[in-house]
């Protein structure tokens, strides 16, 4: 089919023929049934899209992302918003003593689901360690502003974990005017190796952090780690999190997830839907950490972060 | 109009044109902040010259093309001459049916979705706009900043490419 009666039947699906060029048309689809099924398949295409649209729904978290413009405030603008989180939270292979660099907006997730392989079979206790339940978050604070000041209480919490400056405390609570700065300011995606708004030099004990955008692969180091993972919940402008032991054969990555929490526990956790993704690996990863007690988040559904960190599953 | 309106009329379509052209759902996010940000910033200057849509999806496209410049990313697919839909259809995924995924609904569209993620940026944002959108040949020029007629053609072969899939 040339590229005239492509187009030809593409301008006929719009109505953008004109009179003679669309009776044209008619003549040539009433000989051939071939250029009917090509019309009835761009059909379906355009139905297909429109489907698609339909079925896309911007995440509730932007409209608090957002919220200062609707309240007519650019002075409280929203931005990449830099939180540090000091958590020091008892898990059962140790202490570990990391801090969060959530530069992402709370009901956005990873881009890259990074199981490769499923988990251990195994209870939930097995799961959470054998230390029982995890203390609860630090960081739960429902009635928090909106769009609290970017690093406004990170310093002390950051002083209080022995942390030296990192890399997003330049880093402006908004947006710059300039888009090139704030490219430069923007943390990089999760999971994206090498890219900014990674975590403090010093993080852990451990000597190794589970923050944000460290695009931790679970490759280097594999045998000299400690298997750690933490369940982050994202709700609204506030983060709670729980440190977990995760299996041994769970896989390091970031891994995102809608959390169902019902009385303080993890109910439910599923993979974000992605159209190229292993929706069962990454269901598999998310089964560690239900039944993970969380105390202090409401009931409801959240978006969420399995991350975990150490030795790489045994390959082969 | 306030930007409450607007924000409330044009917050999906800005997302999932964000959505189409970010590498991500994170990054499709930040994007719509940033445009949101510029539609706030620029809603005072509006003098109706154009349709609103019109202009809040110009902005849109403008944040997102010079997003993608900067990052140096043309386009999800390499594309050696743009116009070689045979290079392209060797890339769509296999139209044929998957009997272990079932013919779900959900996952009819993440093939589509998939499809479209695999064109070239200039016809997935074509197709987008008109038949995600429902735009104007005339309104997707003025967004794109080309002629009409390159919208014509752009479009046809983008739902060309698509039928494959698709059709």
């Amino acid at each position: 089919m040339n590229d005239a009666i492509t187009e030809g039947l593409s301008r006929l699906l719009d109505g953008d023929l004109d009179p003679g060029e669309a009776r044209e048309m008619e003549r040539a689809l009433a000989a051939d049934p071939g250029l009917r099924d090509e019309l009835a398949a761009l059909t379906r295409v355009r139905s297909a899209l429109q489907a698609l649209a339909a079925s896309e729904l911007a995440p509730p978290g932007l409209d608090a992302r957002i919220g200062p413009l609707r309240h007519g405030s650019e002075s409280s603008r929203p931005g990449r918003r830099v939180r540090w989180l000091a958590a020091a939270a008892a898990v059962a292979l140790g202490v570990t003593v990391g801090v969060q660099v959530l530069q992402r907006p709370p009901s956005v997730v990873p881009a890259v689901l990074t199981v490769q392989a499923p988990l251990a079979a195994g209870g939930e206790e097995d799961a959470l360690g054998s230390s029982g339940a995890p203390p609860p978050s630090p960081a739960v604070r429902p009635e928090a502003a909106p769009f609290p000041e970017a690093g406004a209480a990170s310093p002390p919490l950051r002083e209080r974990a022995g942390l030296p400056p990192g890399p997003a405390d330049e880093a402006p609570d908004g947006l710059a005017a300039d888009a090139d700065t704030q490219s430069a300011l923007a943390p990089s995606t999760m999971g994206e190796p090498g890219g900014r708004g990674g975590p403090p030099a010093a993080a852990s004990k451990l000597g190794r952090s589970l923050s944000a955008g460290d695009g931790y692969d679970g490759r280097s180091a594999a045998g000299d780690r400690v298997a750690a993972g933490r369940l982050l919940v994202f709700m609204g402008s506030d983060t709670a999190w729980q440190d977990f032991e995760p299996r041994a054969a769970s896989v390091p990555g970031r891994h995102a997830v809608r959390v169902r929490v019902a009385g303080g526990v993890v109910r439910q956790v599923w993979p974000v839907w992605k159209p190229l993704a292993a929706p069962f690996d990454s269901l598999q990863a998310s089964e560690l950490v239900v039944g993970l007690a969380i105390p202090g988040v409401p009931d409801g559904d959240y978006a969420g972060e399995v991350v975990i960190e150490g030795p790489s599953p045994p390959t082969g | 109009m306030d930007f409450e309106e607007l924000y409330q009329r044009f917050r999906q379509p800005v997302w999932r044109l964000a959505r189409r052209l970010a590498g991500s759902e994170e990054e499709a996010f930040d994007l719509c902040q940033e445009i949101f940000l510029r539609v706030w910033r620029g809603l005072p200057g509006f003098r109706g010259e154009a349709q609103l849509s019109t202009w809040v999806f110009q902005i849109a496209w403008n944040h997102l093309r010079a997003h993608r410049k900067r990052q140096g990313r043309r386009g999800a697919v390499p594309v050696a001459a743009a116009g070689d839909a045979r290079v392209l259809l060797e890339q769509l995924p296999d139209p044929r049916p998957d009997p272990e995924r079932g013919a779900a609904a959900a996952e009819a569209l993440a093939l589509v979705a998939a499809a479209l993620a695999r064109l070239p940026e200039h016809f997935r944002v074509v197709v987008w706009l008109r038949d995600g959108e429902g735009l104007s040949y005339e309104q997707i020029a003025t967004v794109l900043g080309v002629p009409v007629g390159t919208v014509r053609s752009r479009l046809a072969r983008a739902r060309a490419l698509l039928r494959t899939v698709v059709g």
